[in-house]
């Protein structure tokens, strides 16, 4: 066999190699792609020149297992790392002081002197925080049951998943509600996402009580924000008038928020990457 | 990063992959192949390295602070391709030390349990 067809089967072998690599991760690939590239040629030229052809297919059957093992390594630790390492787990404190700080805002509607099915004015721009509002806080909620899984009880990590679940649920209707208007069972599809997120505030809270992950009156400030929306909403006329008790009530509601995620955002972070870094090298 | 405040212990053990590397890199930094060849000459060809693995395993081991890449590169004469170059750091030297003492503890206590031929 001669060197160039050596060389040409070799380099078609790295060819499928490098699209292969394309099962990786992104980051991975940009980093290690070409480095993997390199060392597969080097110990392909090798066991081309030392055992021909049938050296190749074996060599490459242990290397489609190794590439196999170790793209599913790759995506479930990048699973993990992005997980911990990832905007919503890192910047939970922030998604939860803009949630709040939206959800405060959006009180502004609860003014409007006339009717509430019809926003309009500032009324209408501050209802529009009301979305974005509800989503930051359902990643913030989905970033804190993350970052502190370790940290949380069953309650904390349920309520953590119904407060994401629940926060995301009315923001789908209100779209939904959009393309579809005359559904009704939207607004009670809506409203039962706000209560689950509201009833999530109240059993985080009481599960940052019970483990005393942070000071006290942050676990209180969740259970007040949960339990404010269940007392203040319904004391207020229903939808024609100004609804100072709800602005009220939305306003302490977002504000809790503002706090706690102020509290969280100079939370010590090291701790979230010391143990991965360890863990993946150890057996 | 907490690796430096880390104990060697906390580490083991550590898994084939992560200690054969470590040991190729015991006598001097080294380019991926030479350290995939290197486990290869070492495990007597038990230990076959893809590069997925091995480059799977560097990762890690960089982000752990077991490893270090290194700056300098060889005569260009000698290596002229564009190559990454991997040194053991001052903590994976430790966790490689604390591993072989592991290690020989197990064979020694097999060593006493007669499976090696009695005590040495």
């Amino acid at each position: 066999m001669n060197a160039r067809h050596q060389s040409s089967a070799v380099e078609l072998s790295v060819r499928v190699y490098c699209a292969l690599l394309w099962f990786y991760p992104t980051k991975h690939r940009q980093e290690y792609g070409w480095l993997m590239a390199q060392v597969f040629r080097d110990k392909a030229y090798a066991v081309y020149h030392g055992e021909g052809g049938a050296g190749m297919v074996l060599y490459w059957l242990g290397s489609l297992l190794d590439l196999v093992v170790s793209v599913i390594q790759e995506r479930r630790e990048r699973e993990y790392v992005t997980v911990s390492d990832s905007n919503i787990v890192k910047f939970n404190p922030y998604l939860l002081m803009i949630g709040g700080a939206l959800l405060a805002f959006s009180g502004i509607s609860q003014l409007q002197p006339d009717d509430h099915y019809n926003f309009y004015g500032i009324y209408a721009v501050s209802f529009m925080g009301l979305p974005g509002g509800l989503i930051a806080l359902a990643a913030g909620l989905y970033g804190l049951g993350r970052r502190f899984k370790g940290d949380f009880g069953r309650l904390g990590k349920w309520g953590t998943l119904l407060g994401s679940v629940g926060g995301i649920t009315p923001f789908l209707a209100l779209i939904v509600a959009f393309i579809l208007p005359n559904v009704d069972a939207l607004w009670y599809i809506g409203m039962s996402g706000l209560a689950a997120l509201f009833a999530s505030f109240i059993l985080v809270g009481i599960d940052v009580l019970r483990q005393e992950m942070f000071p006290r009156w942050v676990g209180l400030l969740m259970i007040v924000s949960g339990i404010t929306p269940f007392i203040a909403l319904p004391l207020d006329p229903v939808d024609v008038g100004v609804r100072y008790i709800s602005f009220a009530g939305i306003v302490l509601v977002g504000g809790c928020w503002v706090l706690i995620g102020n509290y969280l955002r100079q939370y010590p972070q090291e701790e979230l990457a010391a143990n991965p870094a360890s863990a993946a090298v150890r057996r | 990063m907490s690796q430096t405040k880390m104990r060697p212990e906390d580490m083991l053990p550590l898994t084939p992959a992560v200690f054969h590397i470590l040991l190729a890199l015991a006598d001097g930094e080294k380019h991926g192949y030479a350290i995939m060849q290197e486990v290869e000459a070492v495990s007597g060809g038990t230990v076959n390295m893809g590069a997925g693995t091995l480059y799977g395993s560097i990762k890690r081991m960089l982000q752990a602070g077991l490893i270090e890449e290194s700056d300098e590169r060889p005569d260009p004469e000698i290596d002229h391709q564009q190559r990454r170059y991997y040194r053991l750091s001052n903590f994976g030297e430790r966790v490689l030390k604390a591993e072989s003492f592991r290690l020989e503890a197990i064979v020694r206590a097999a060593r006493d349990k007669k499976i090696l031929g009695g005590t040495s």
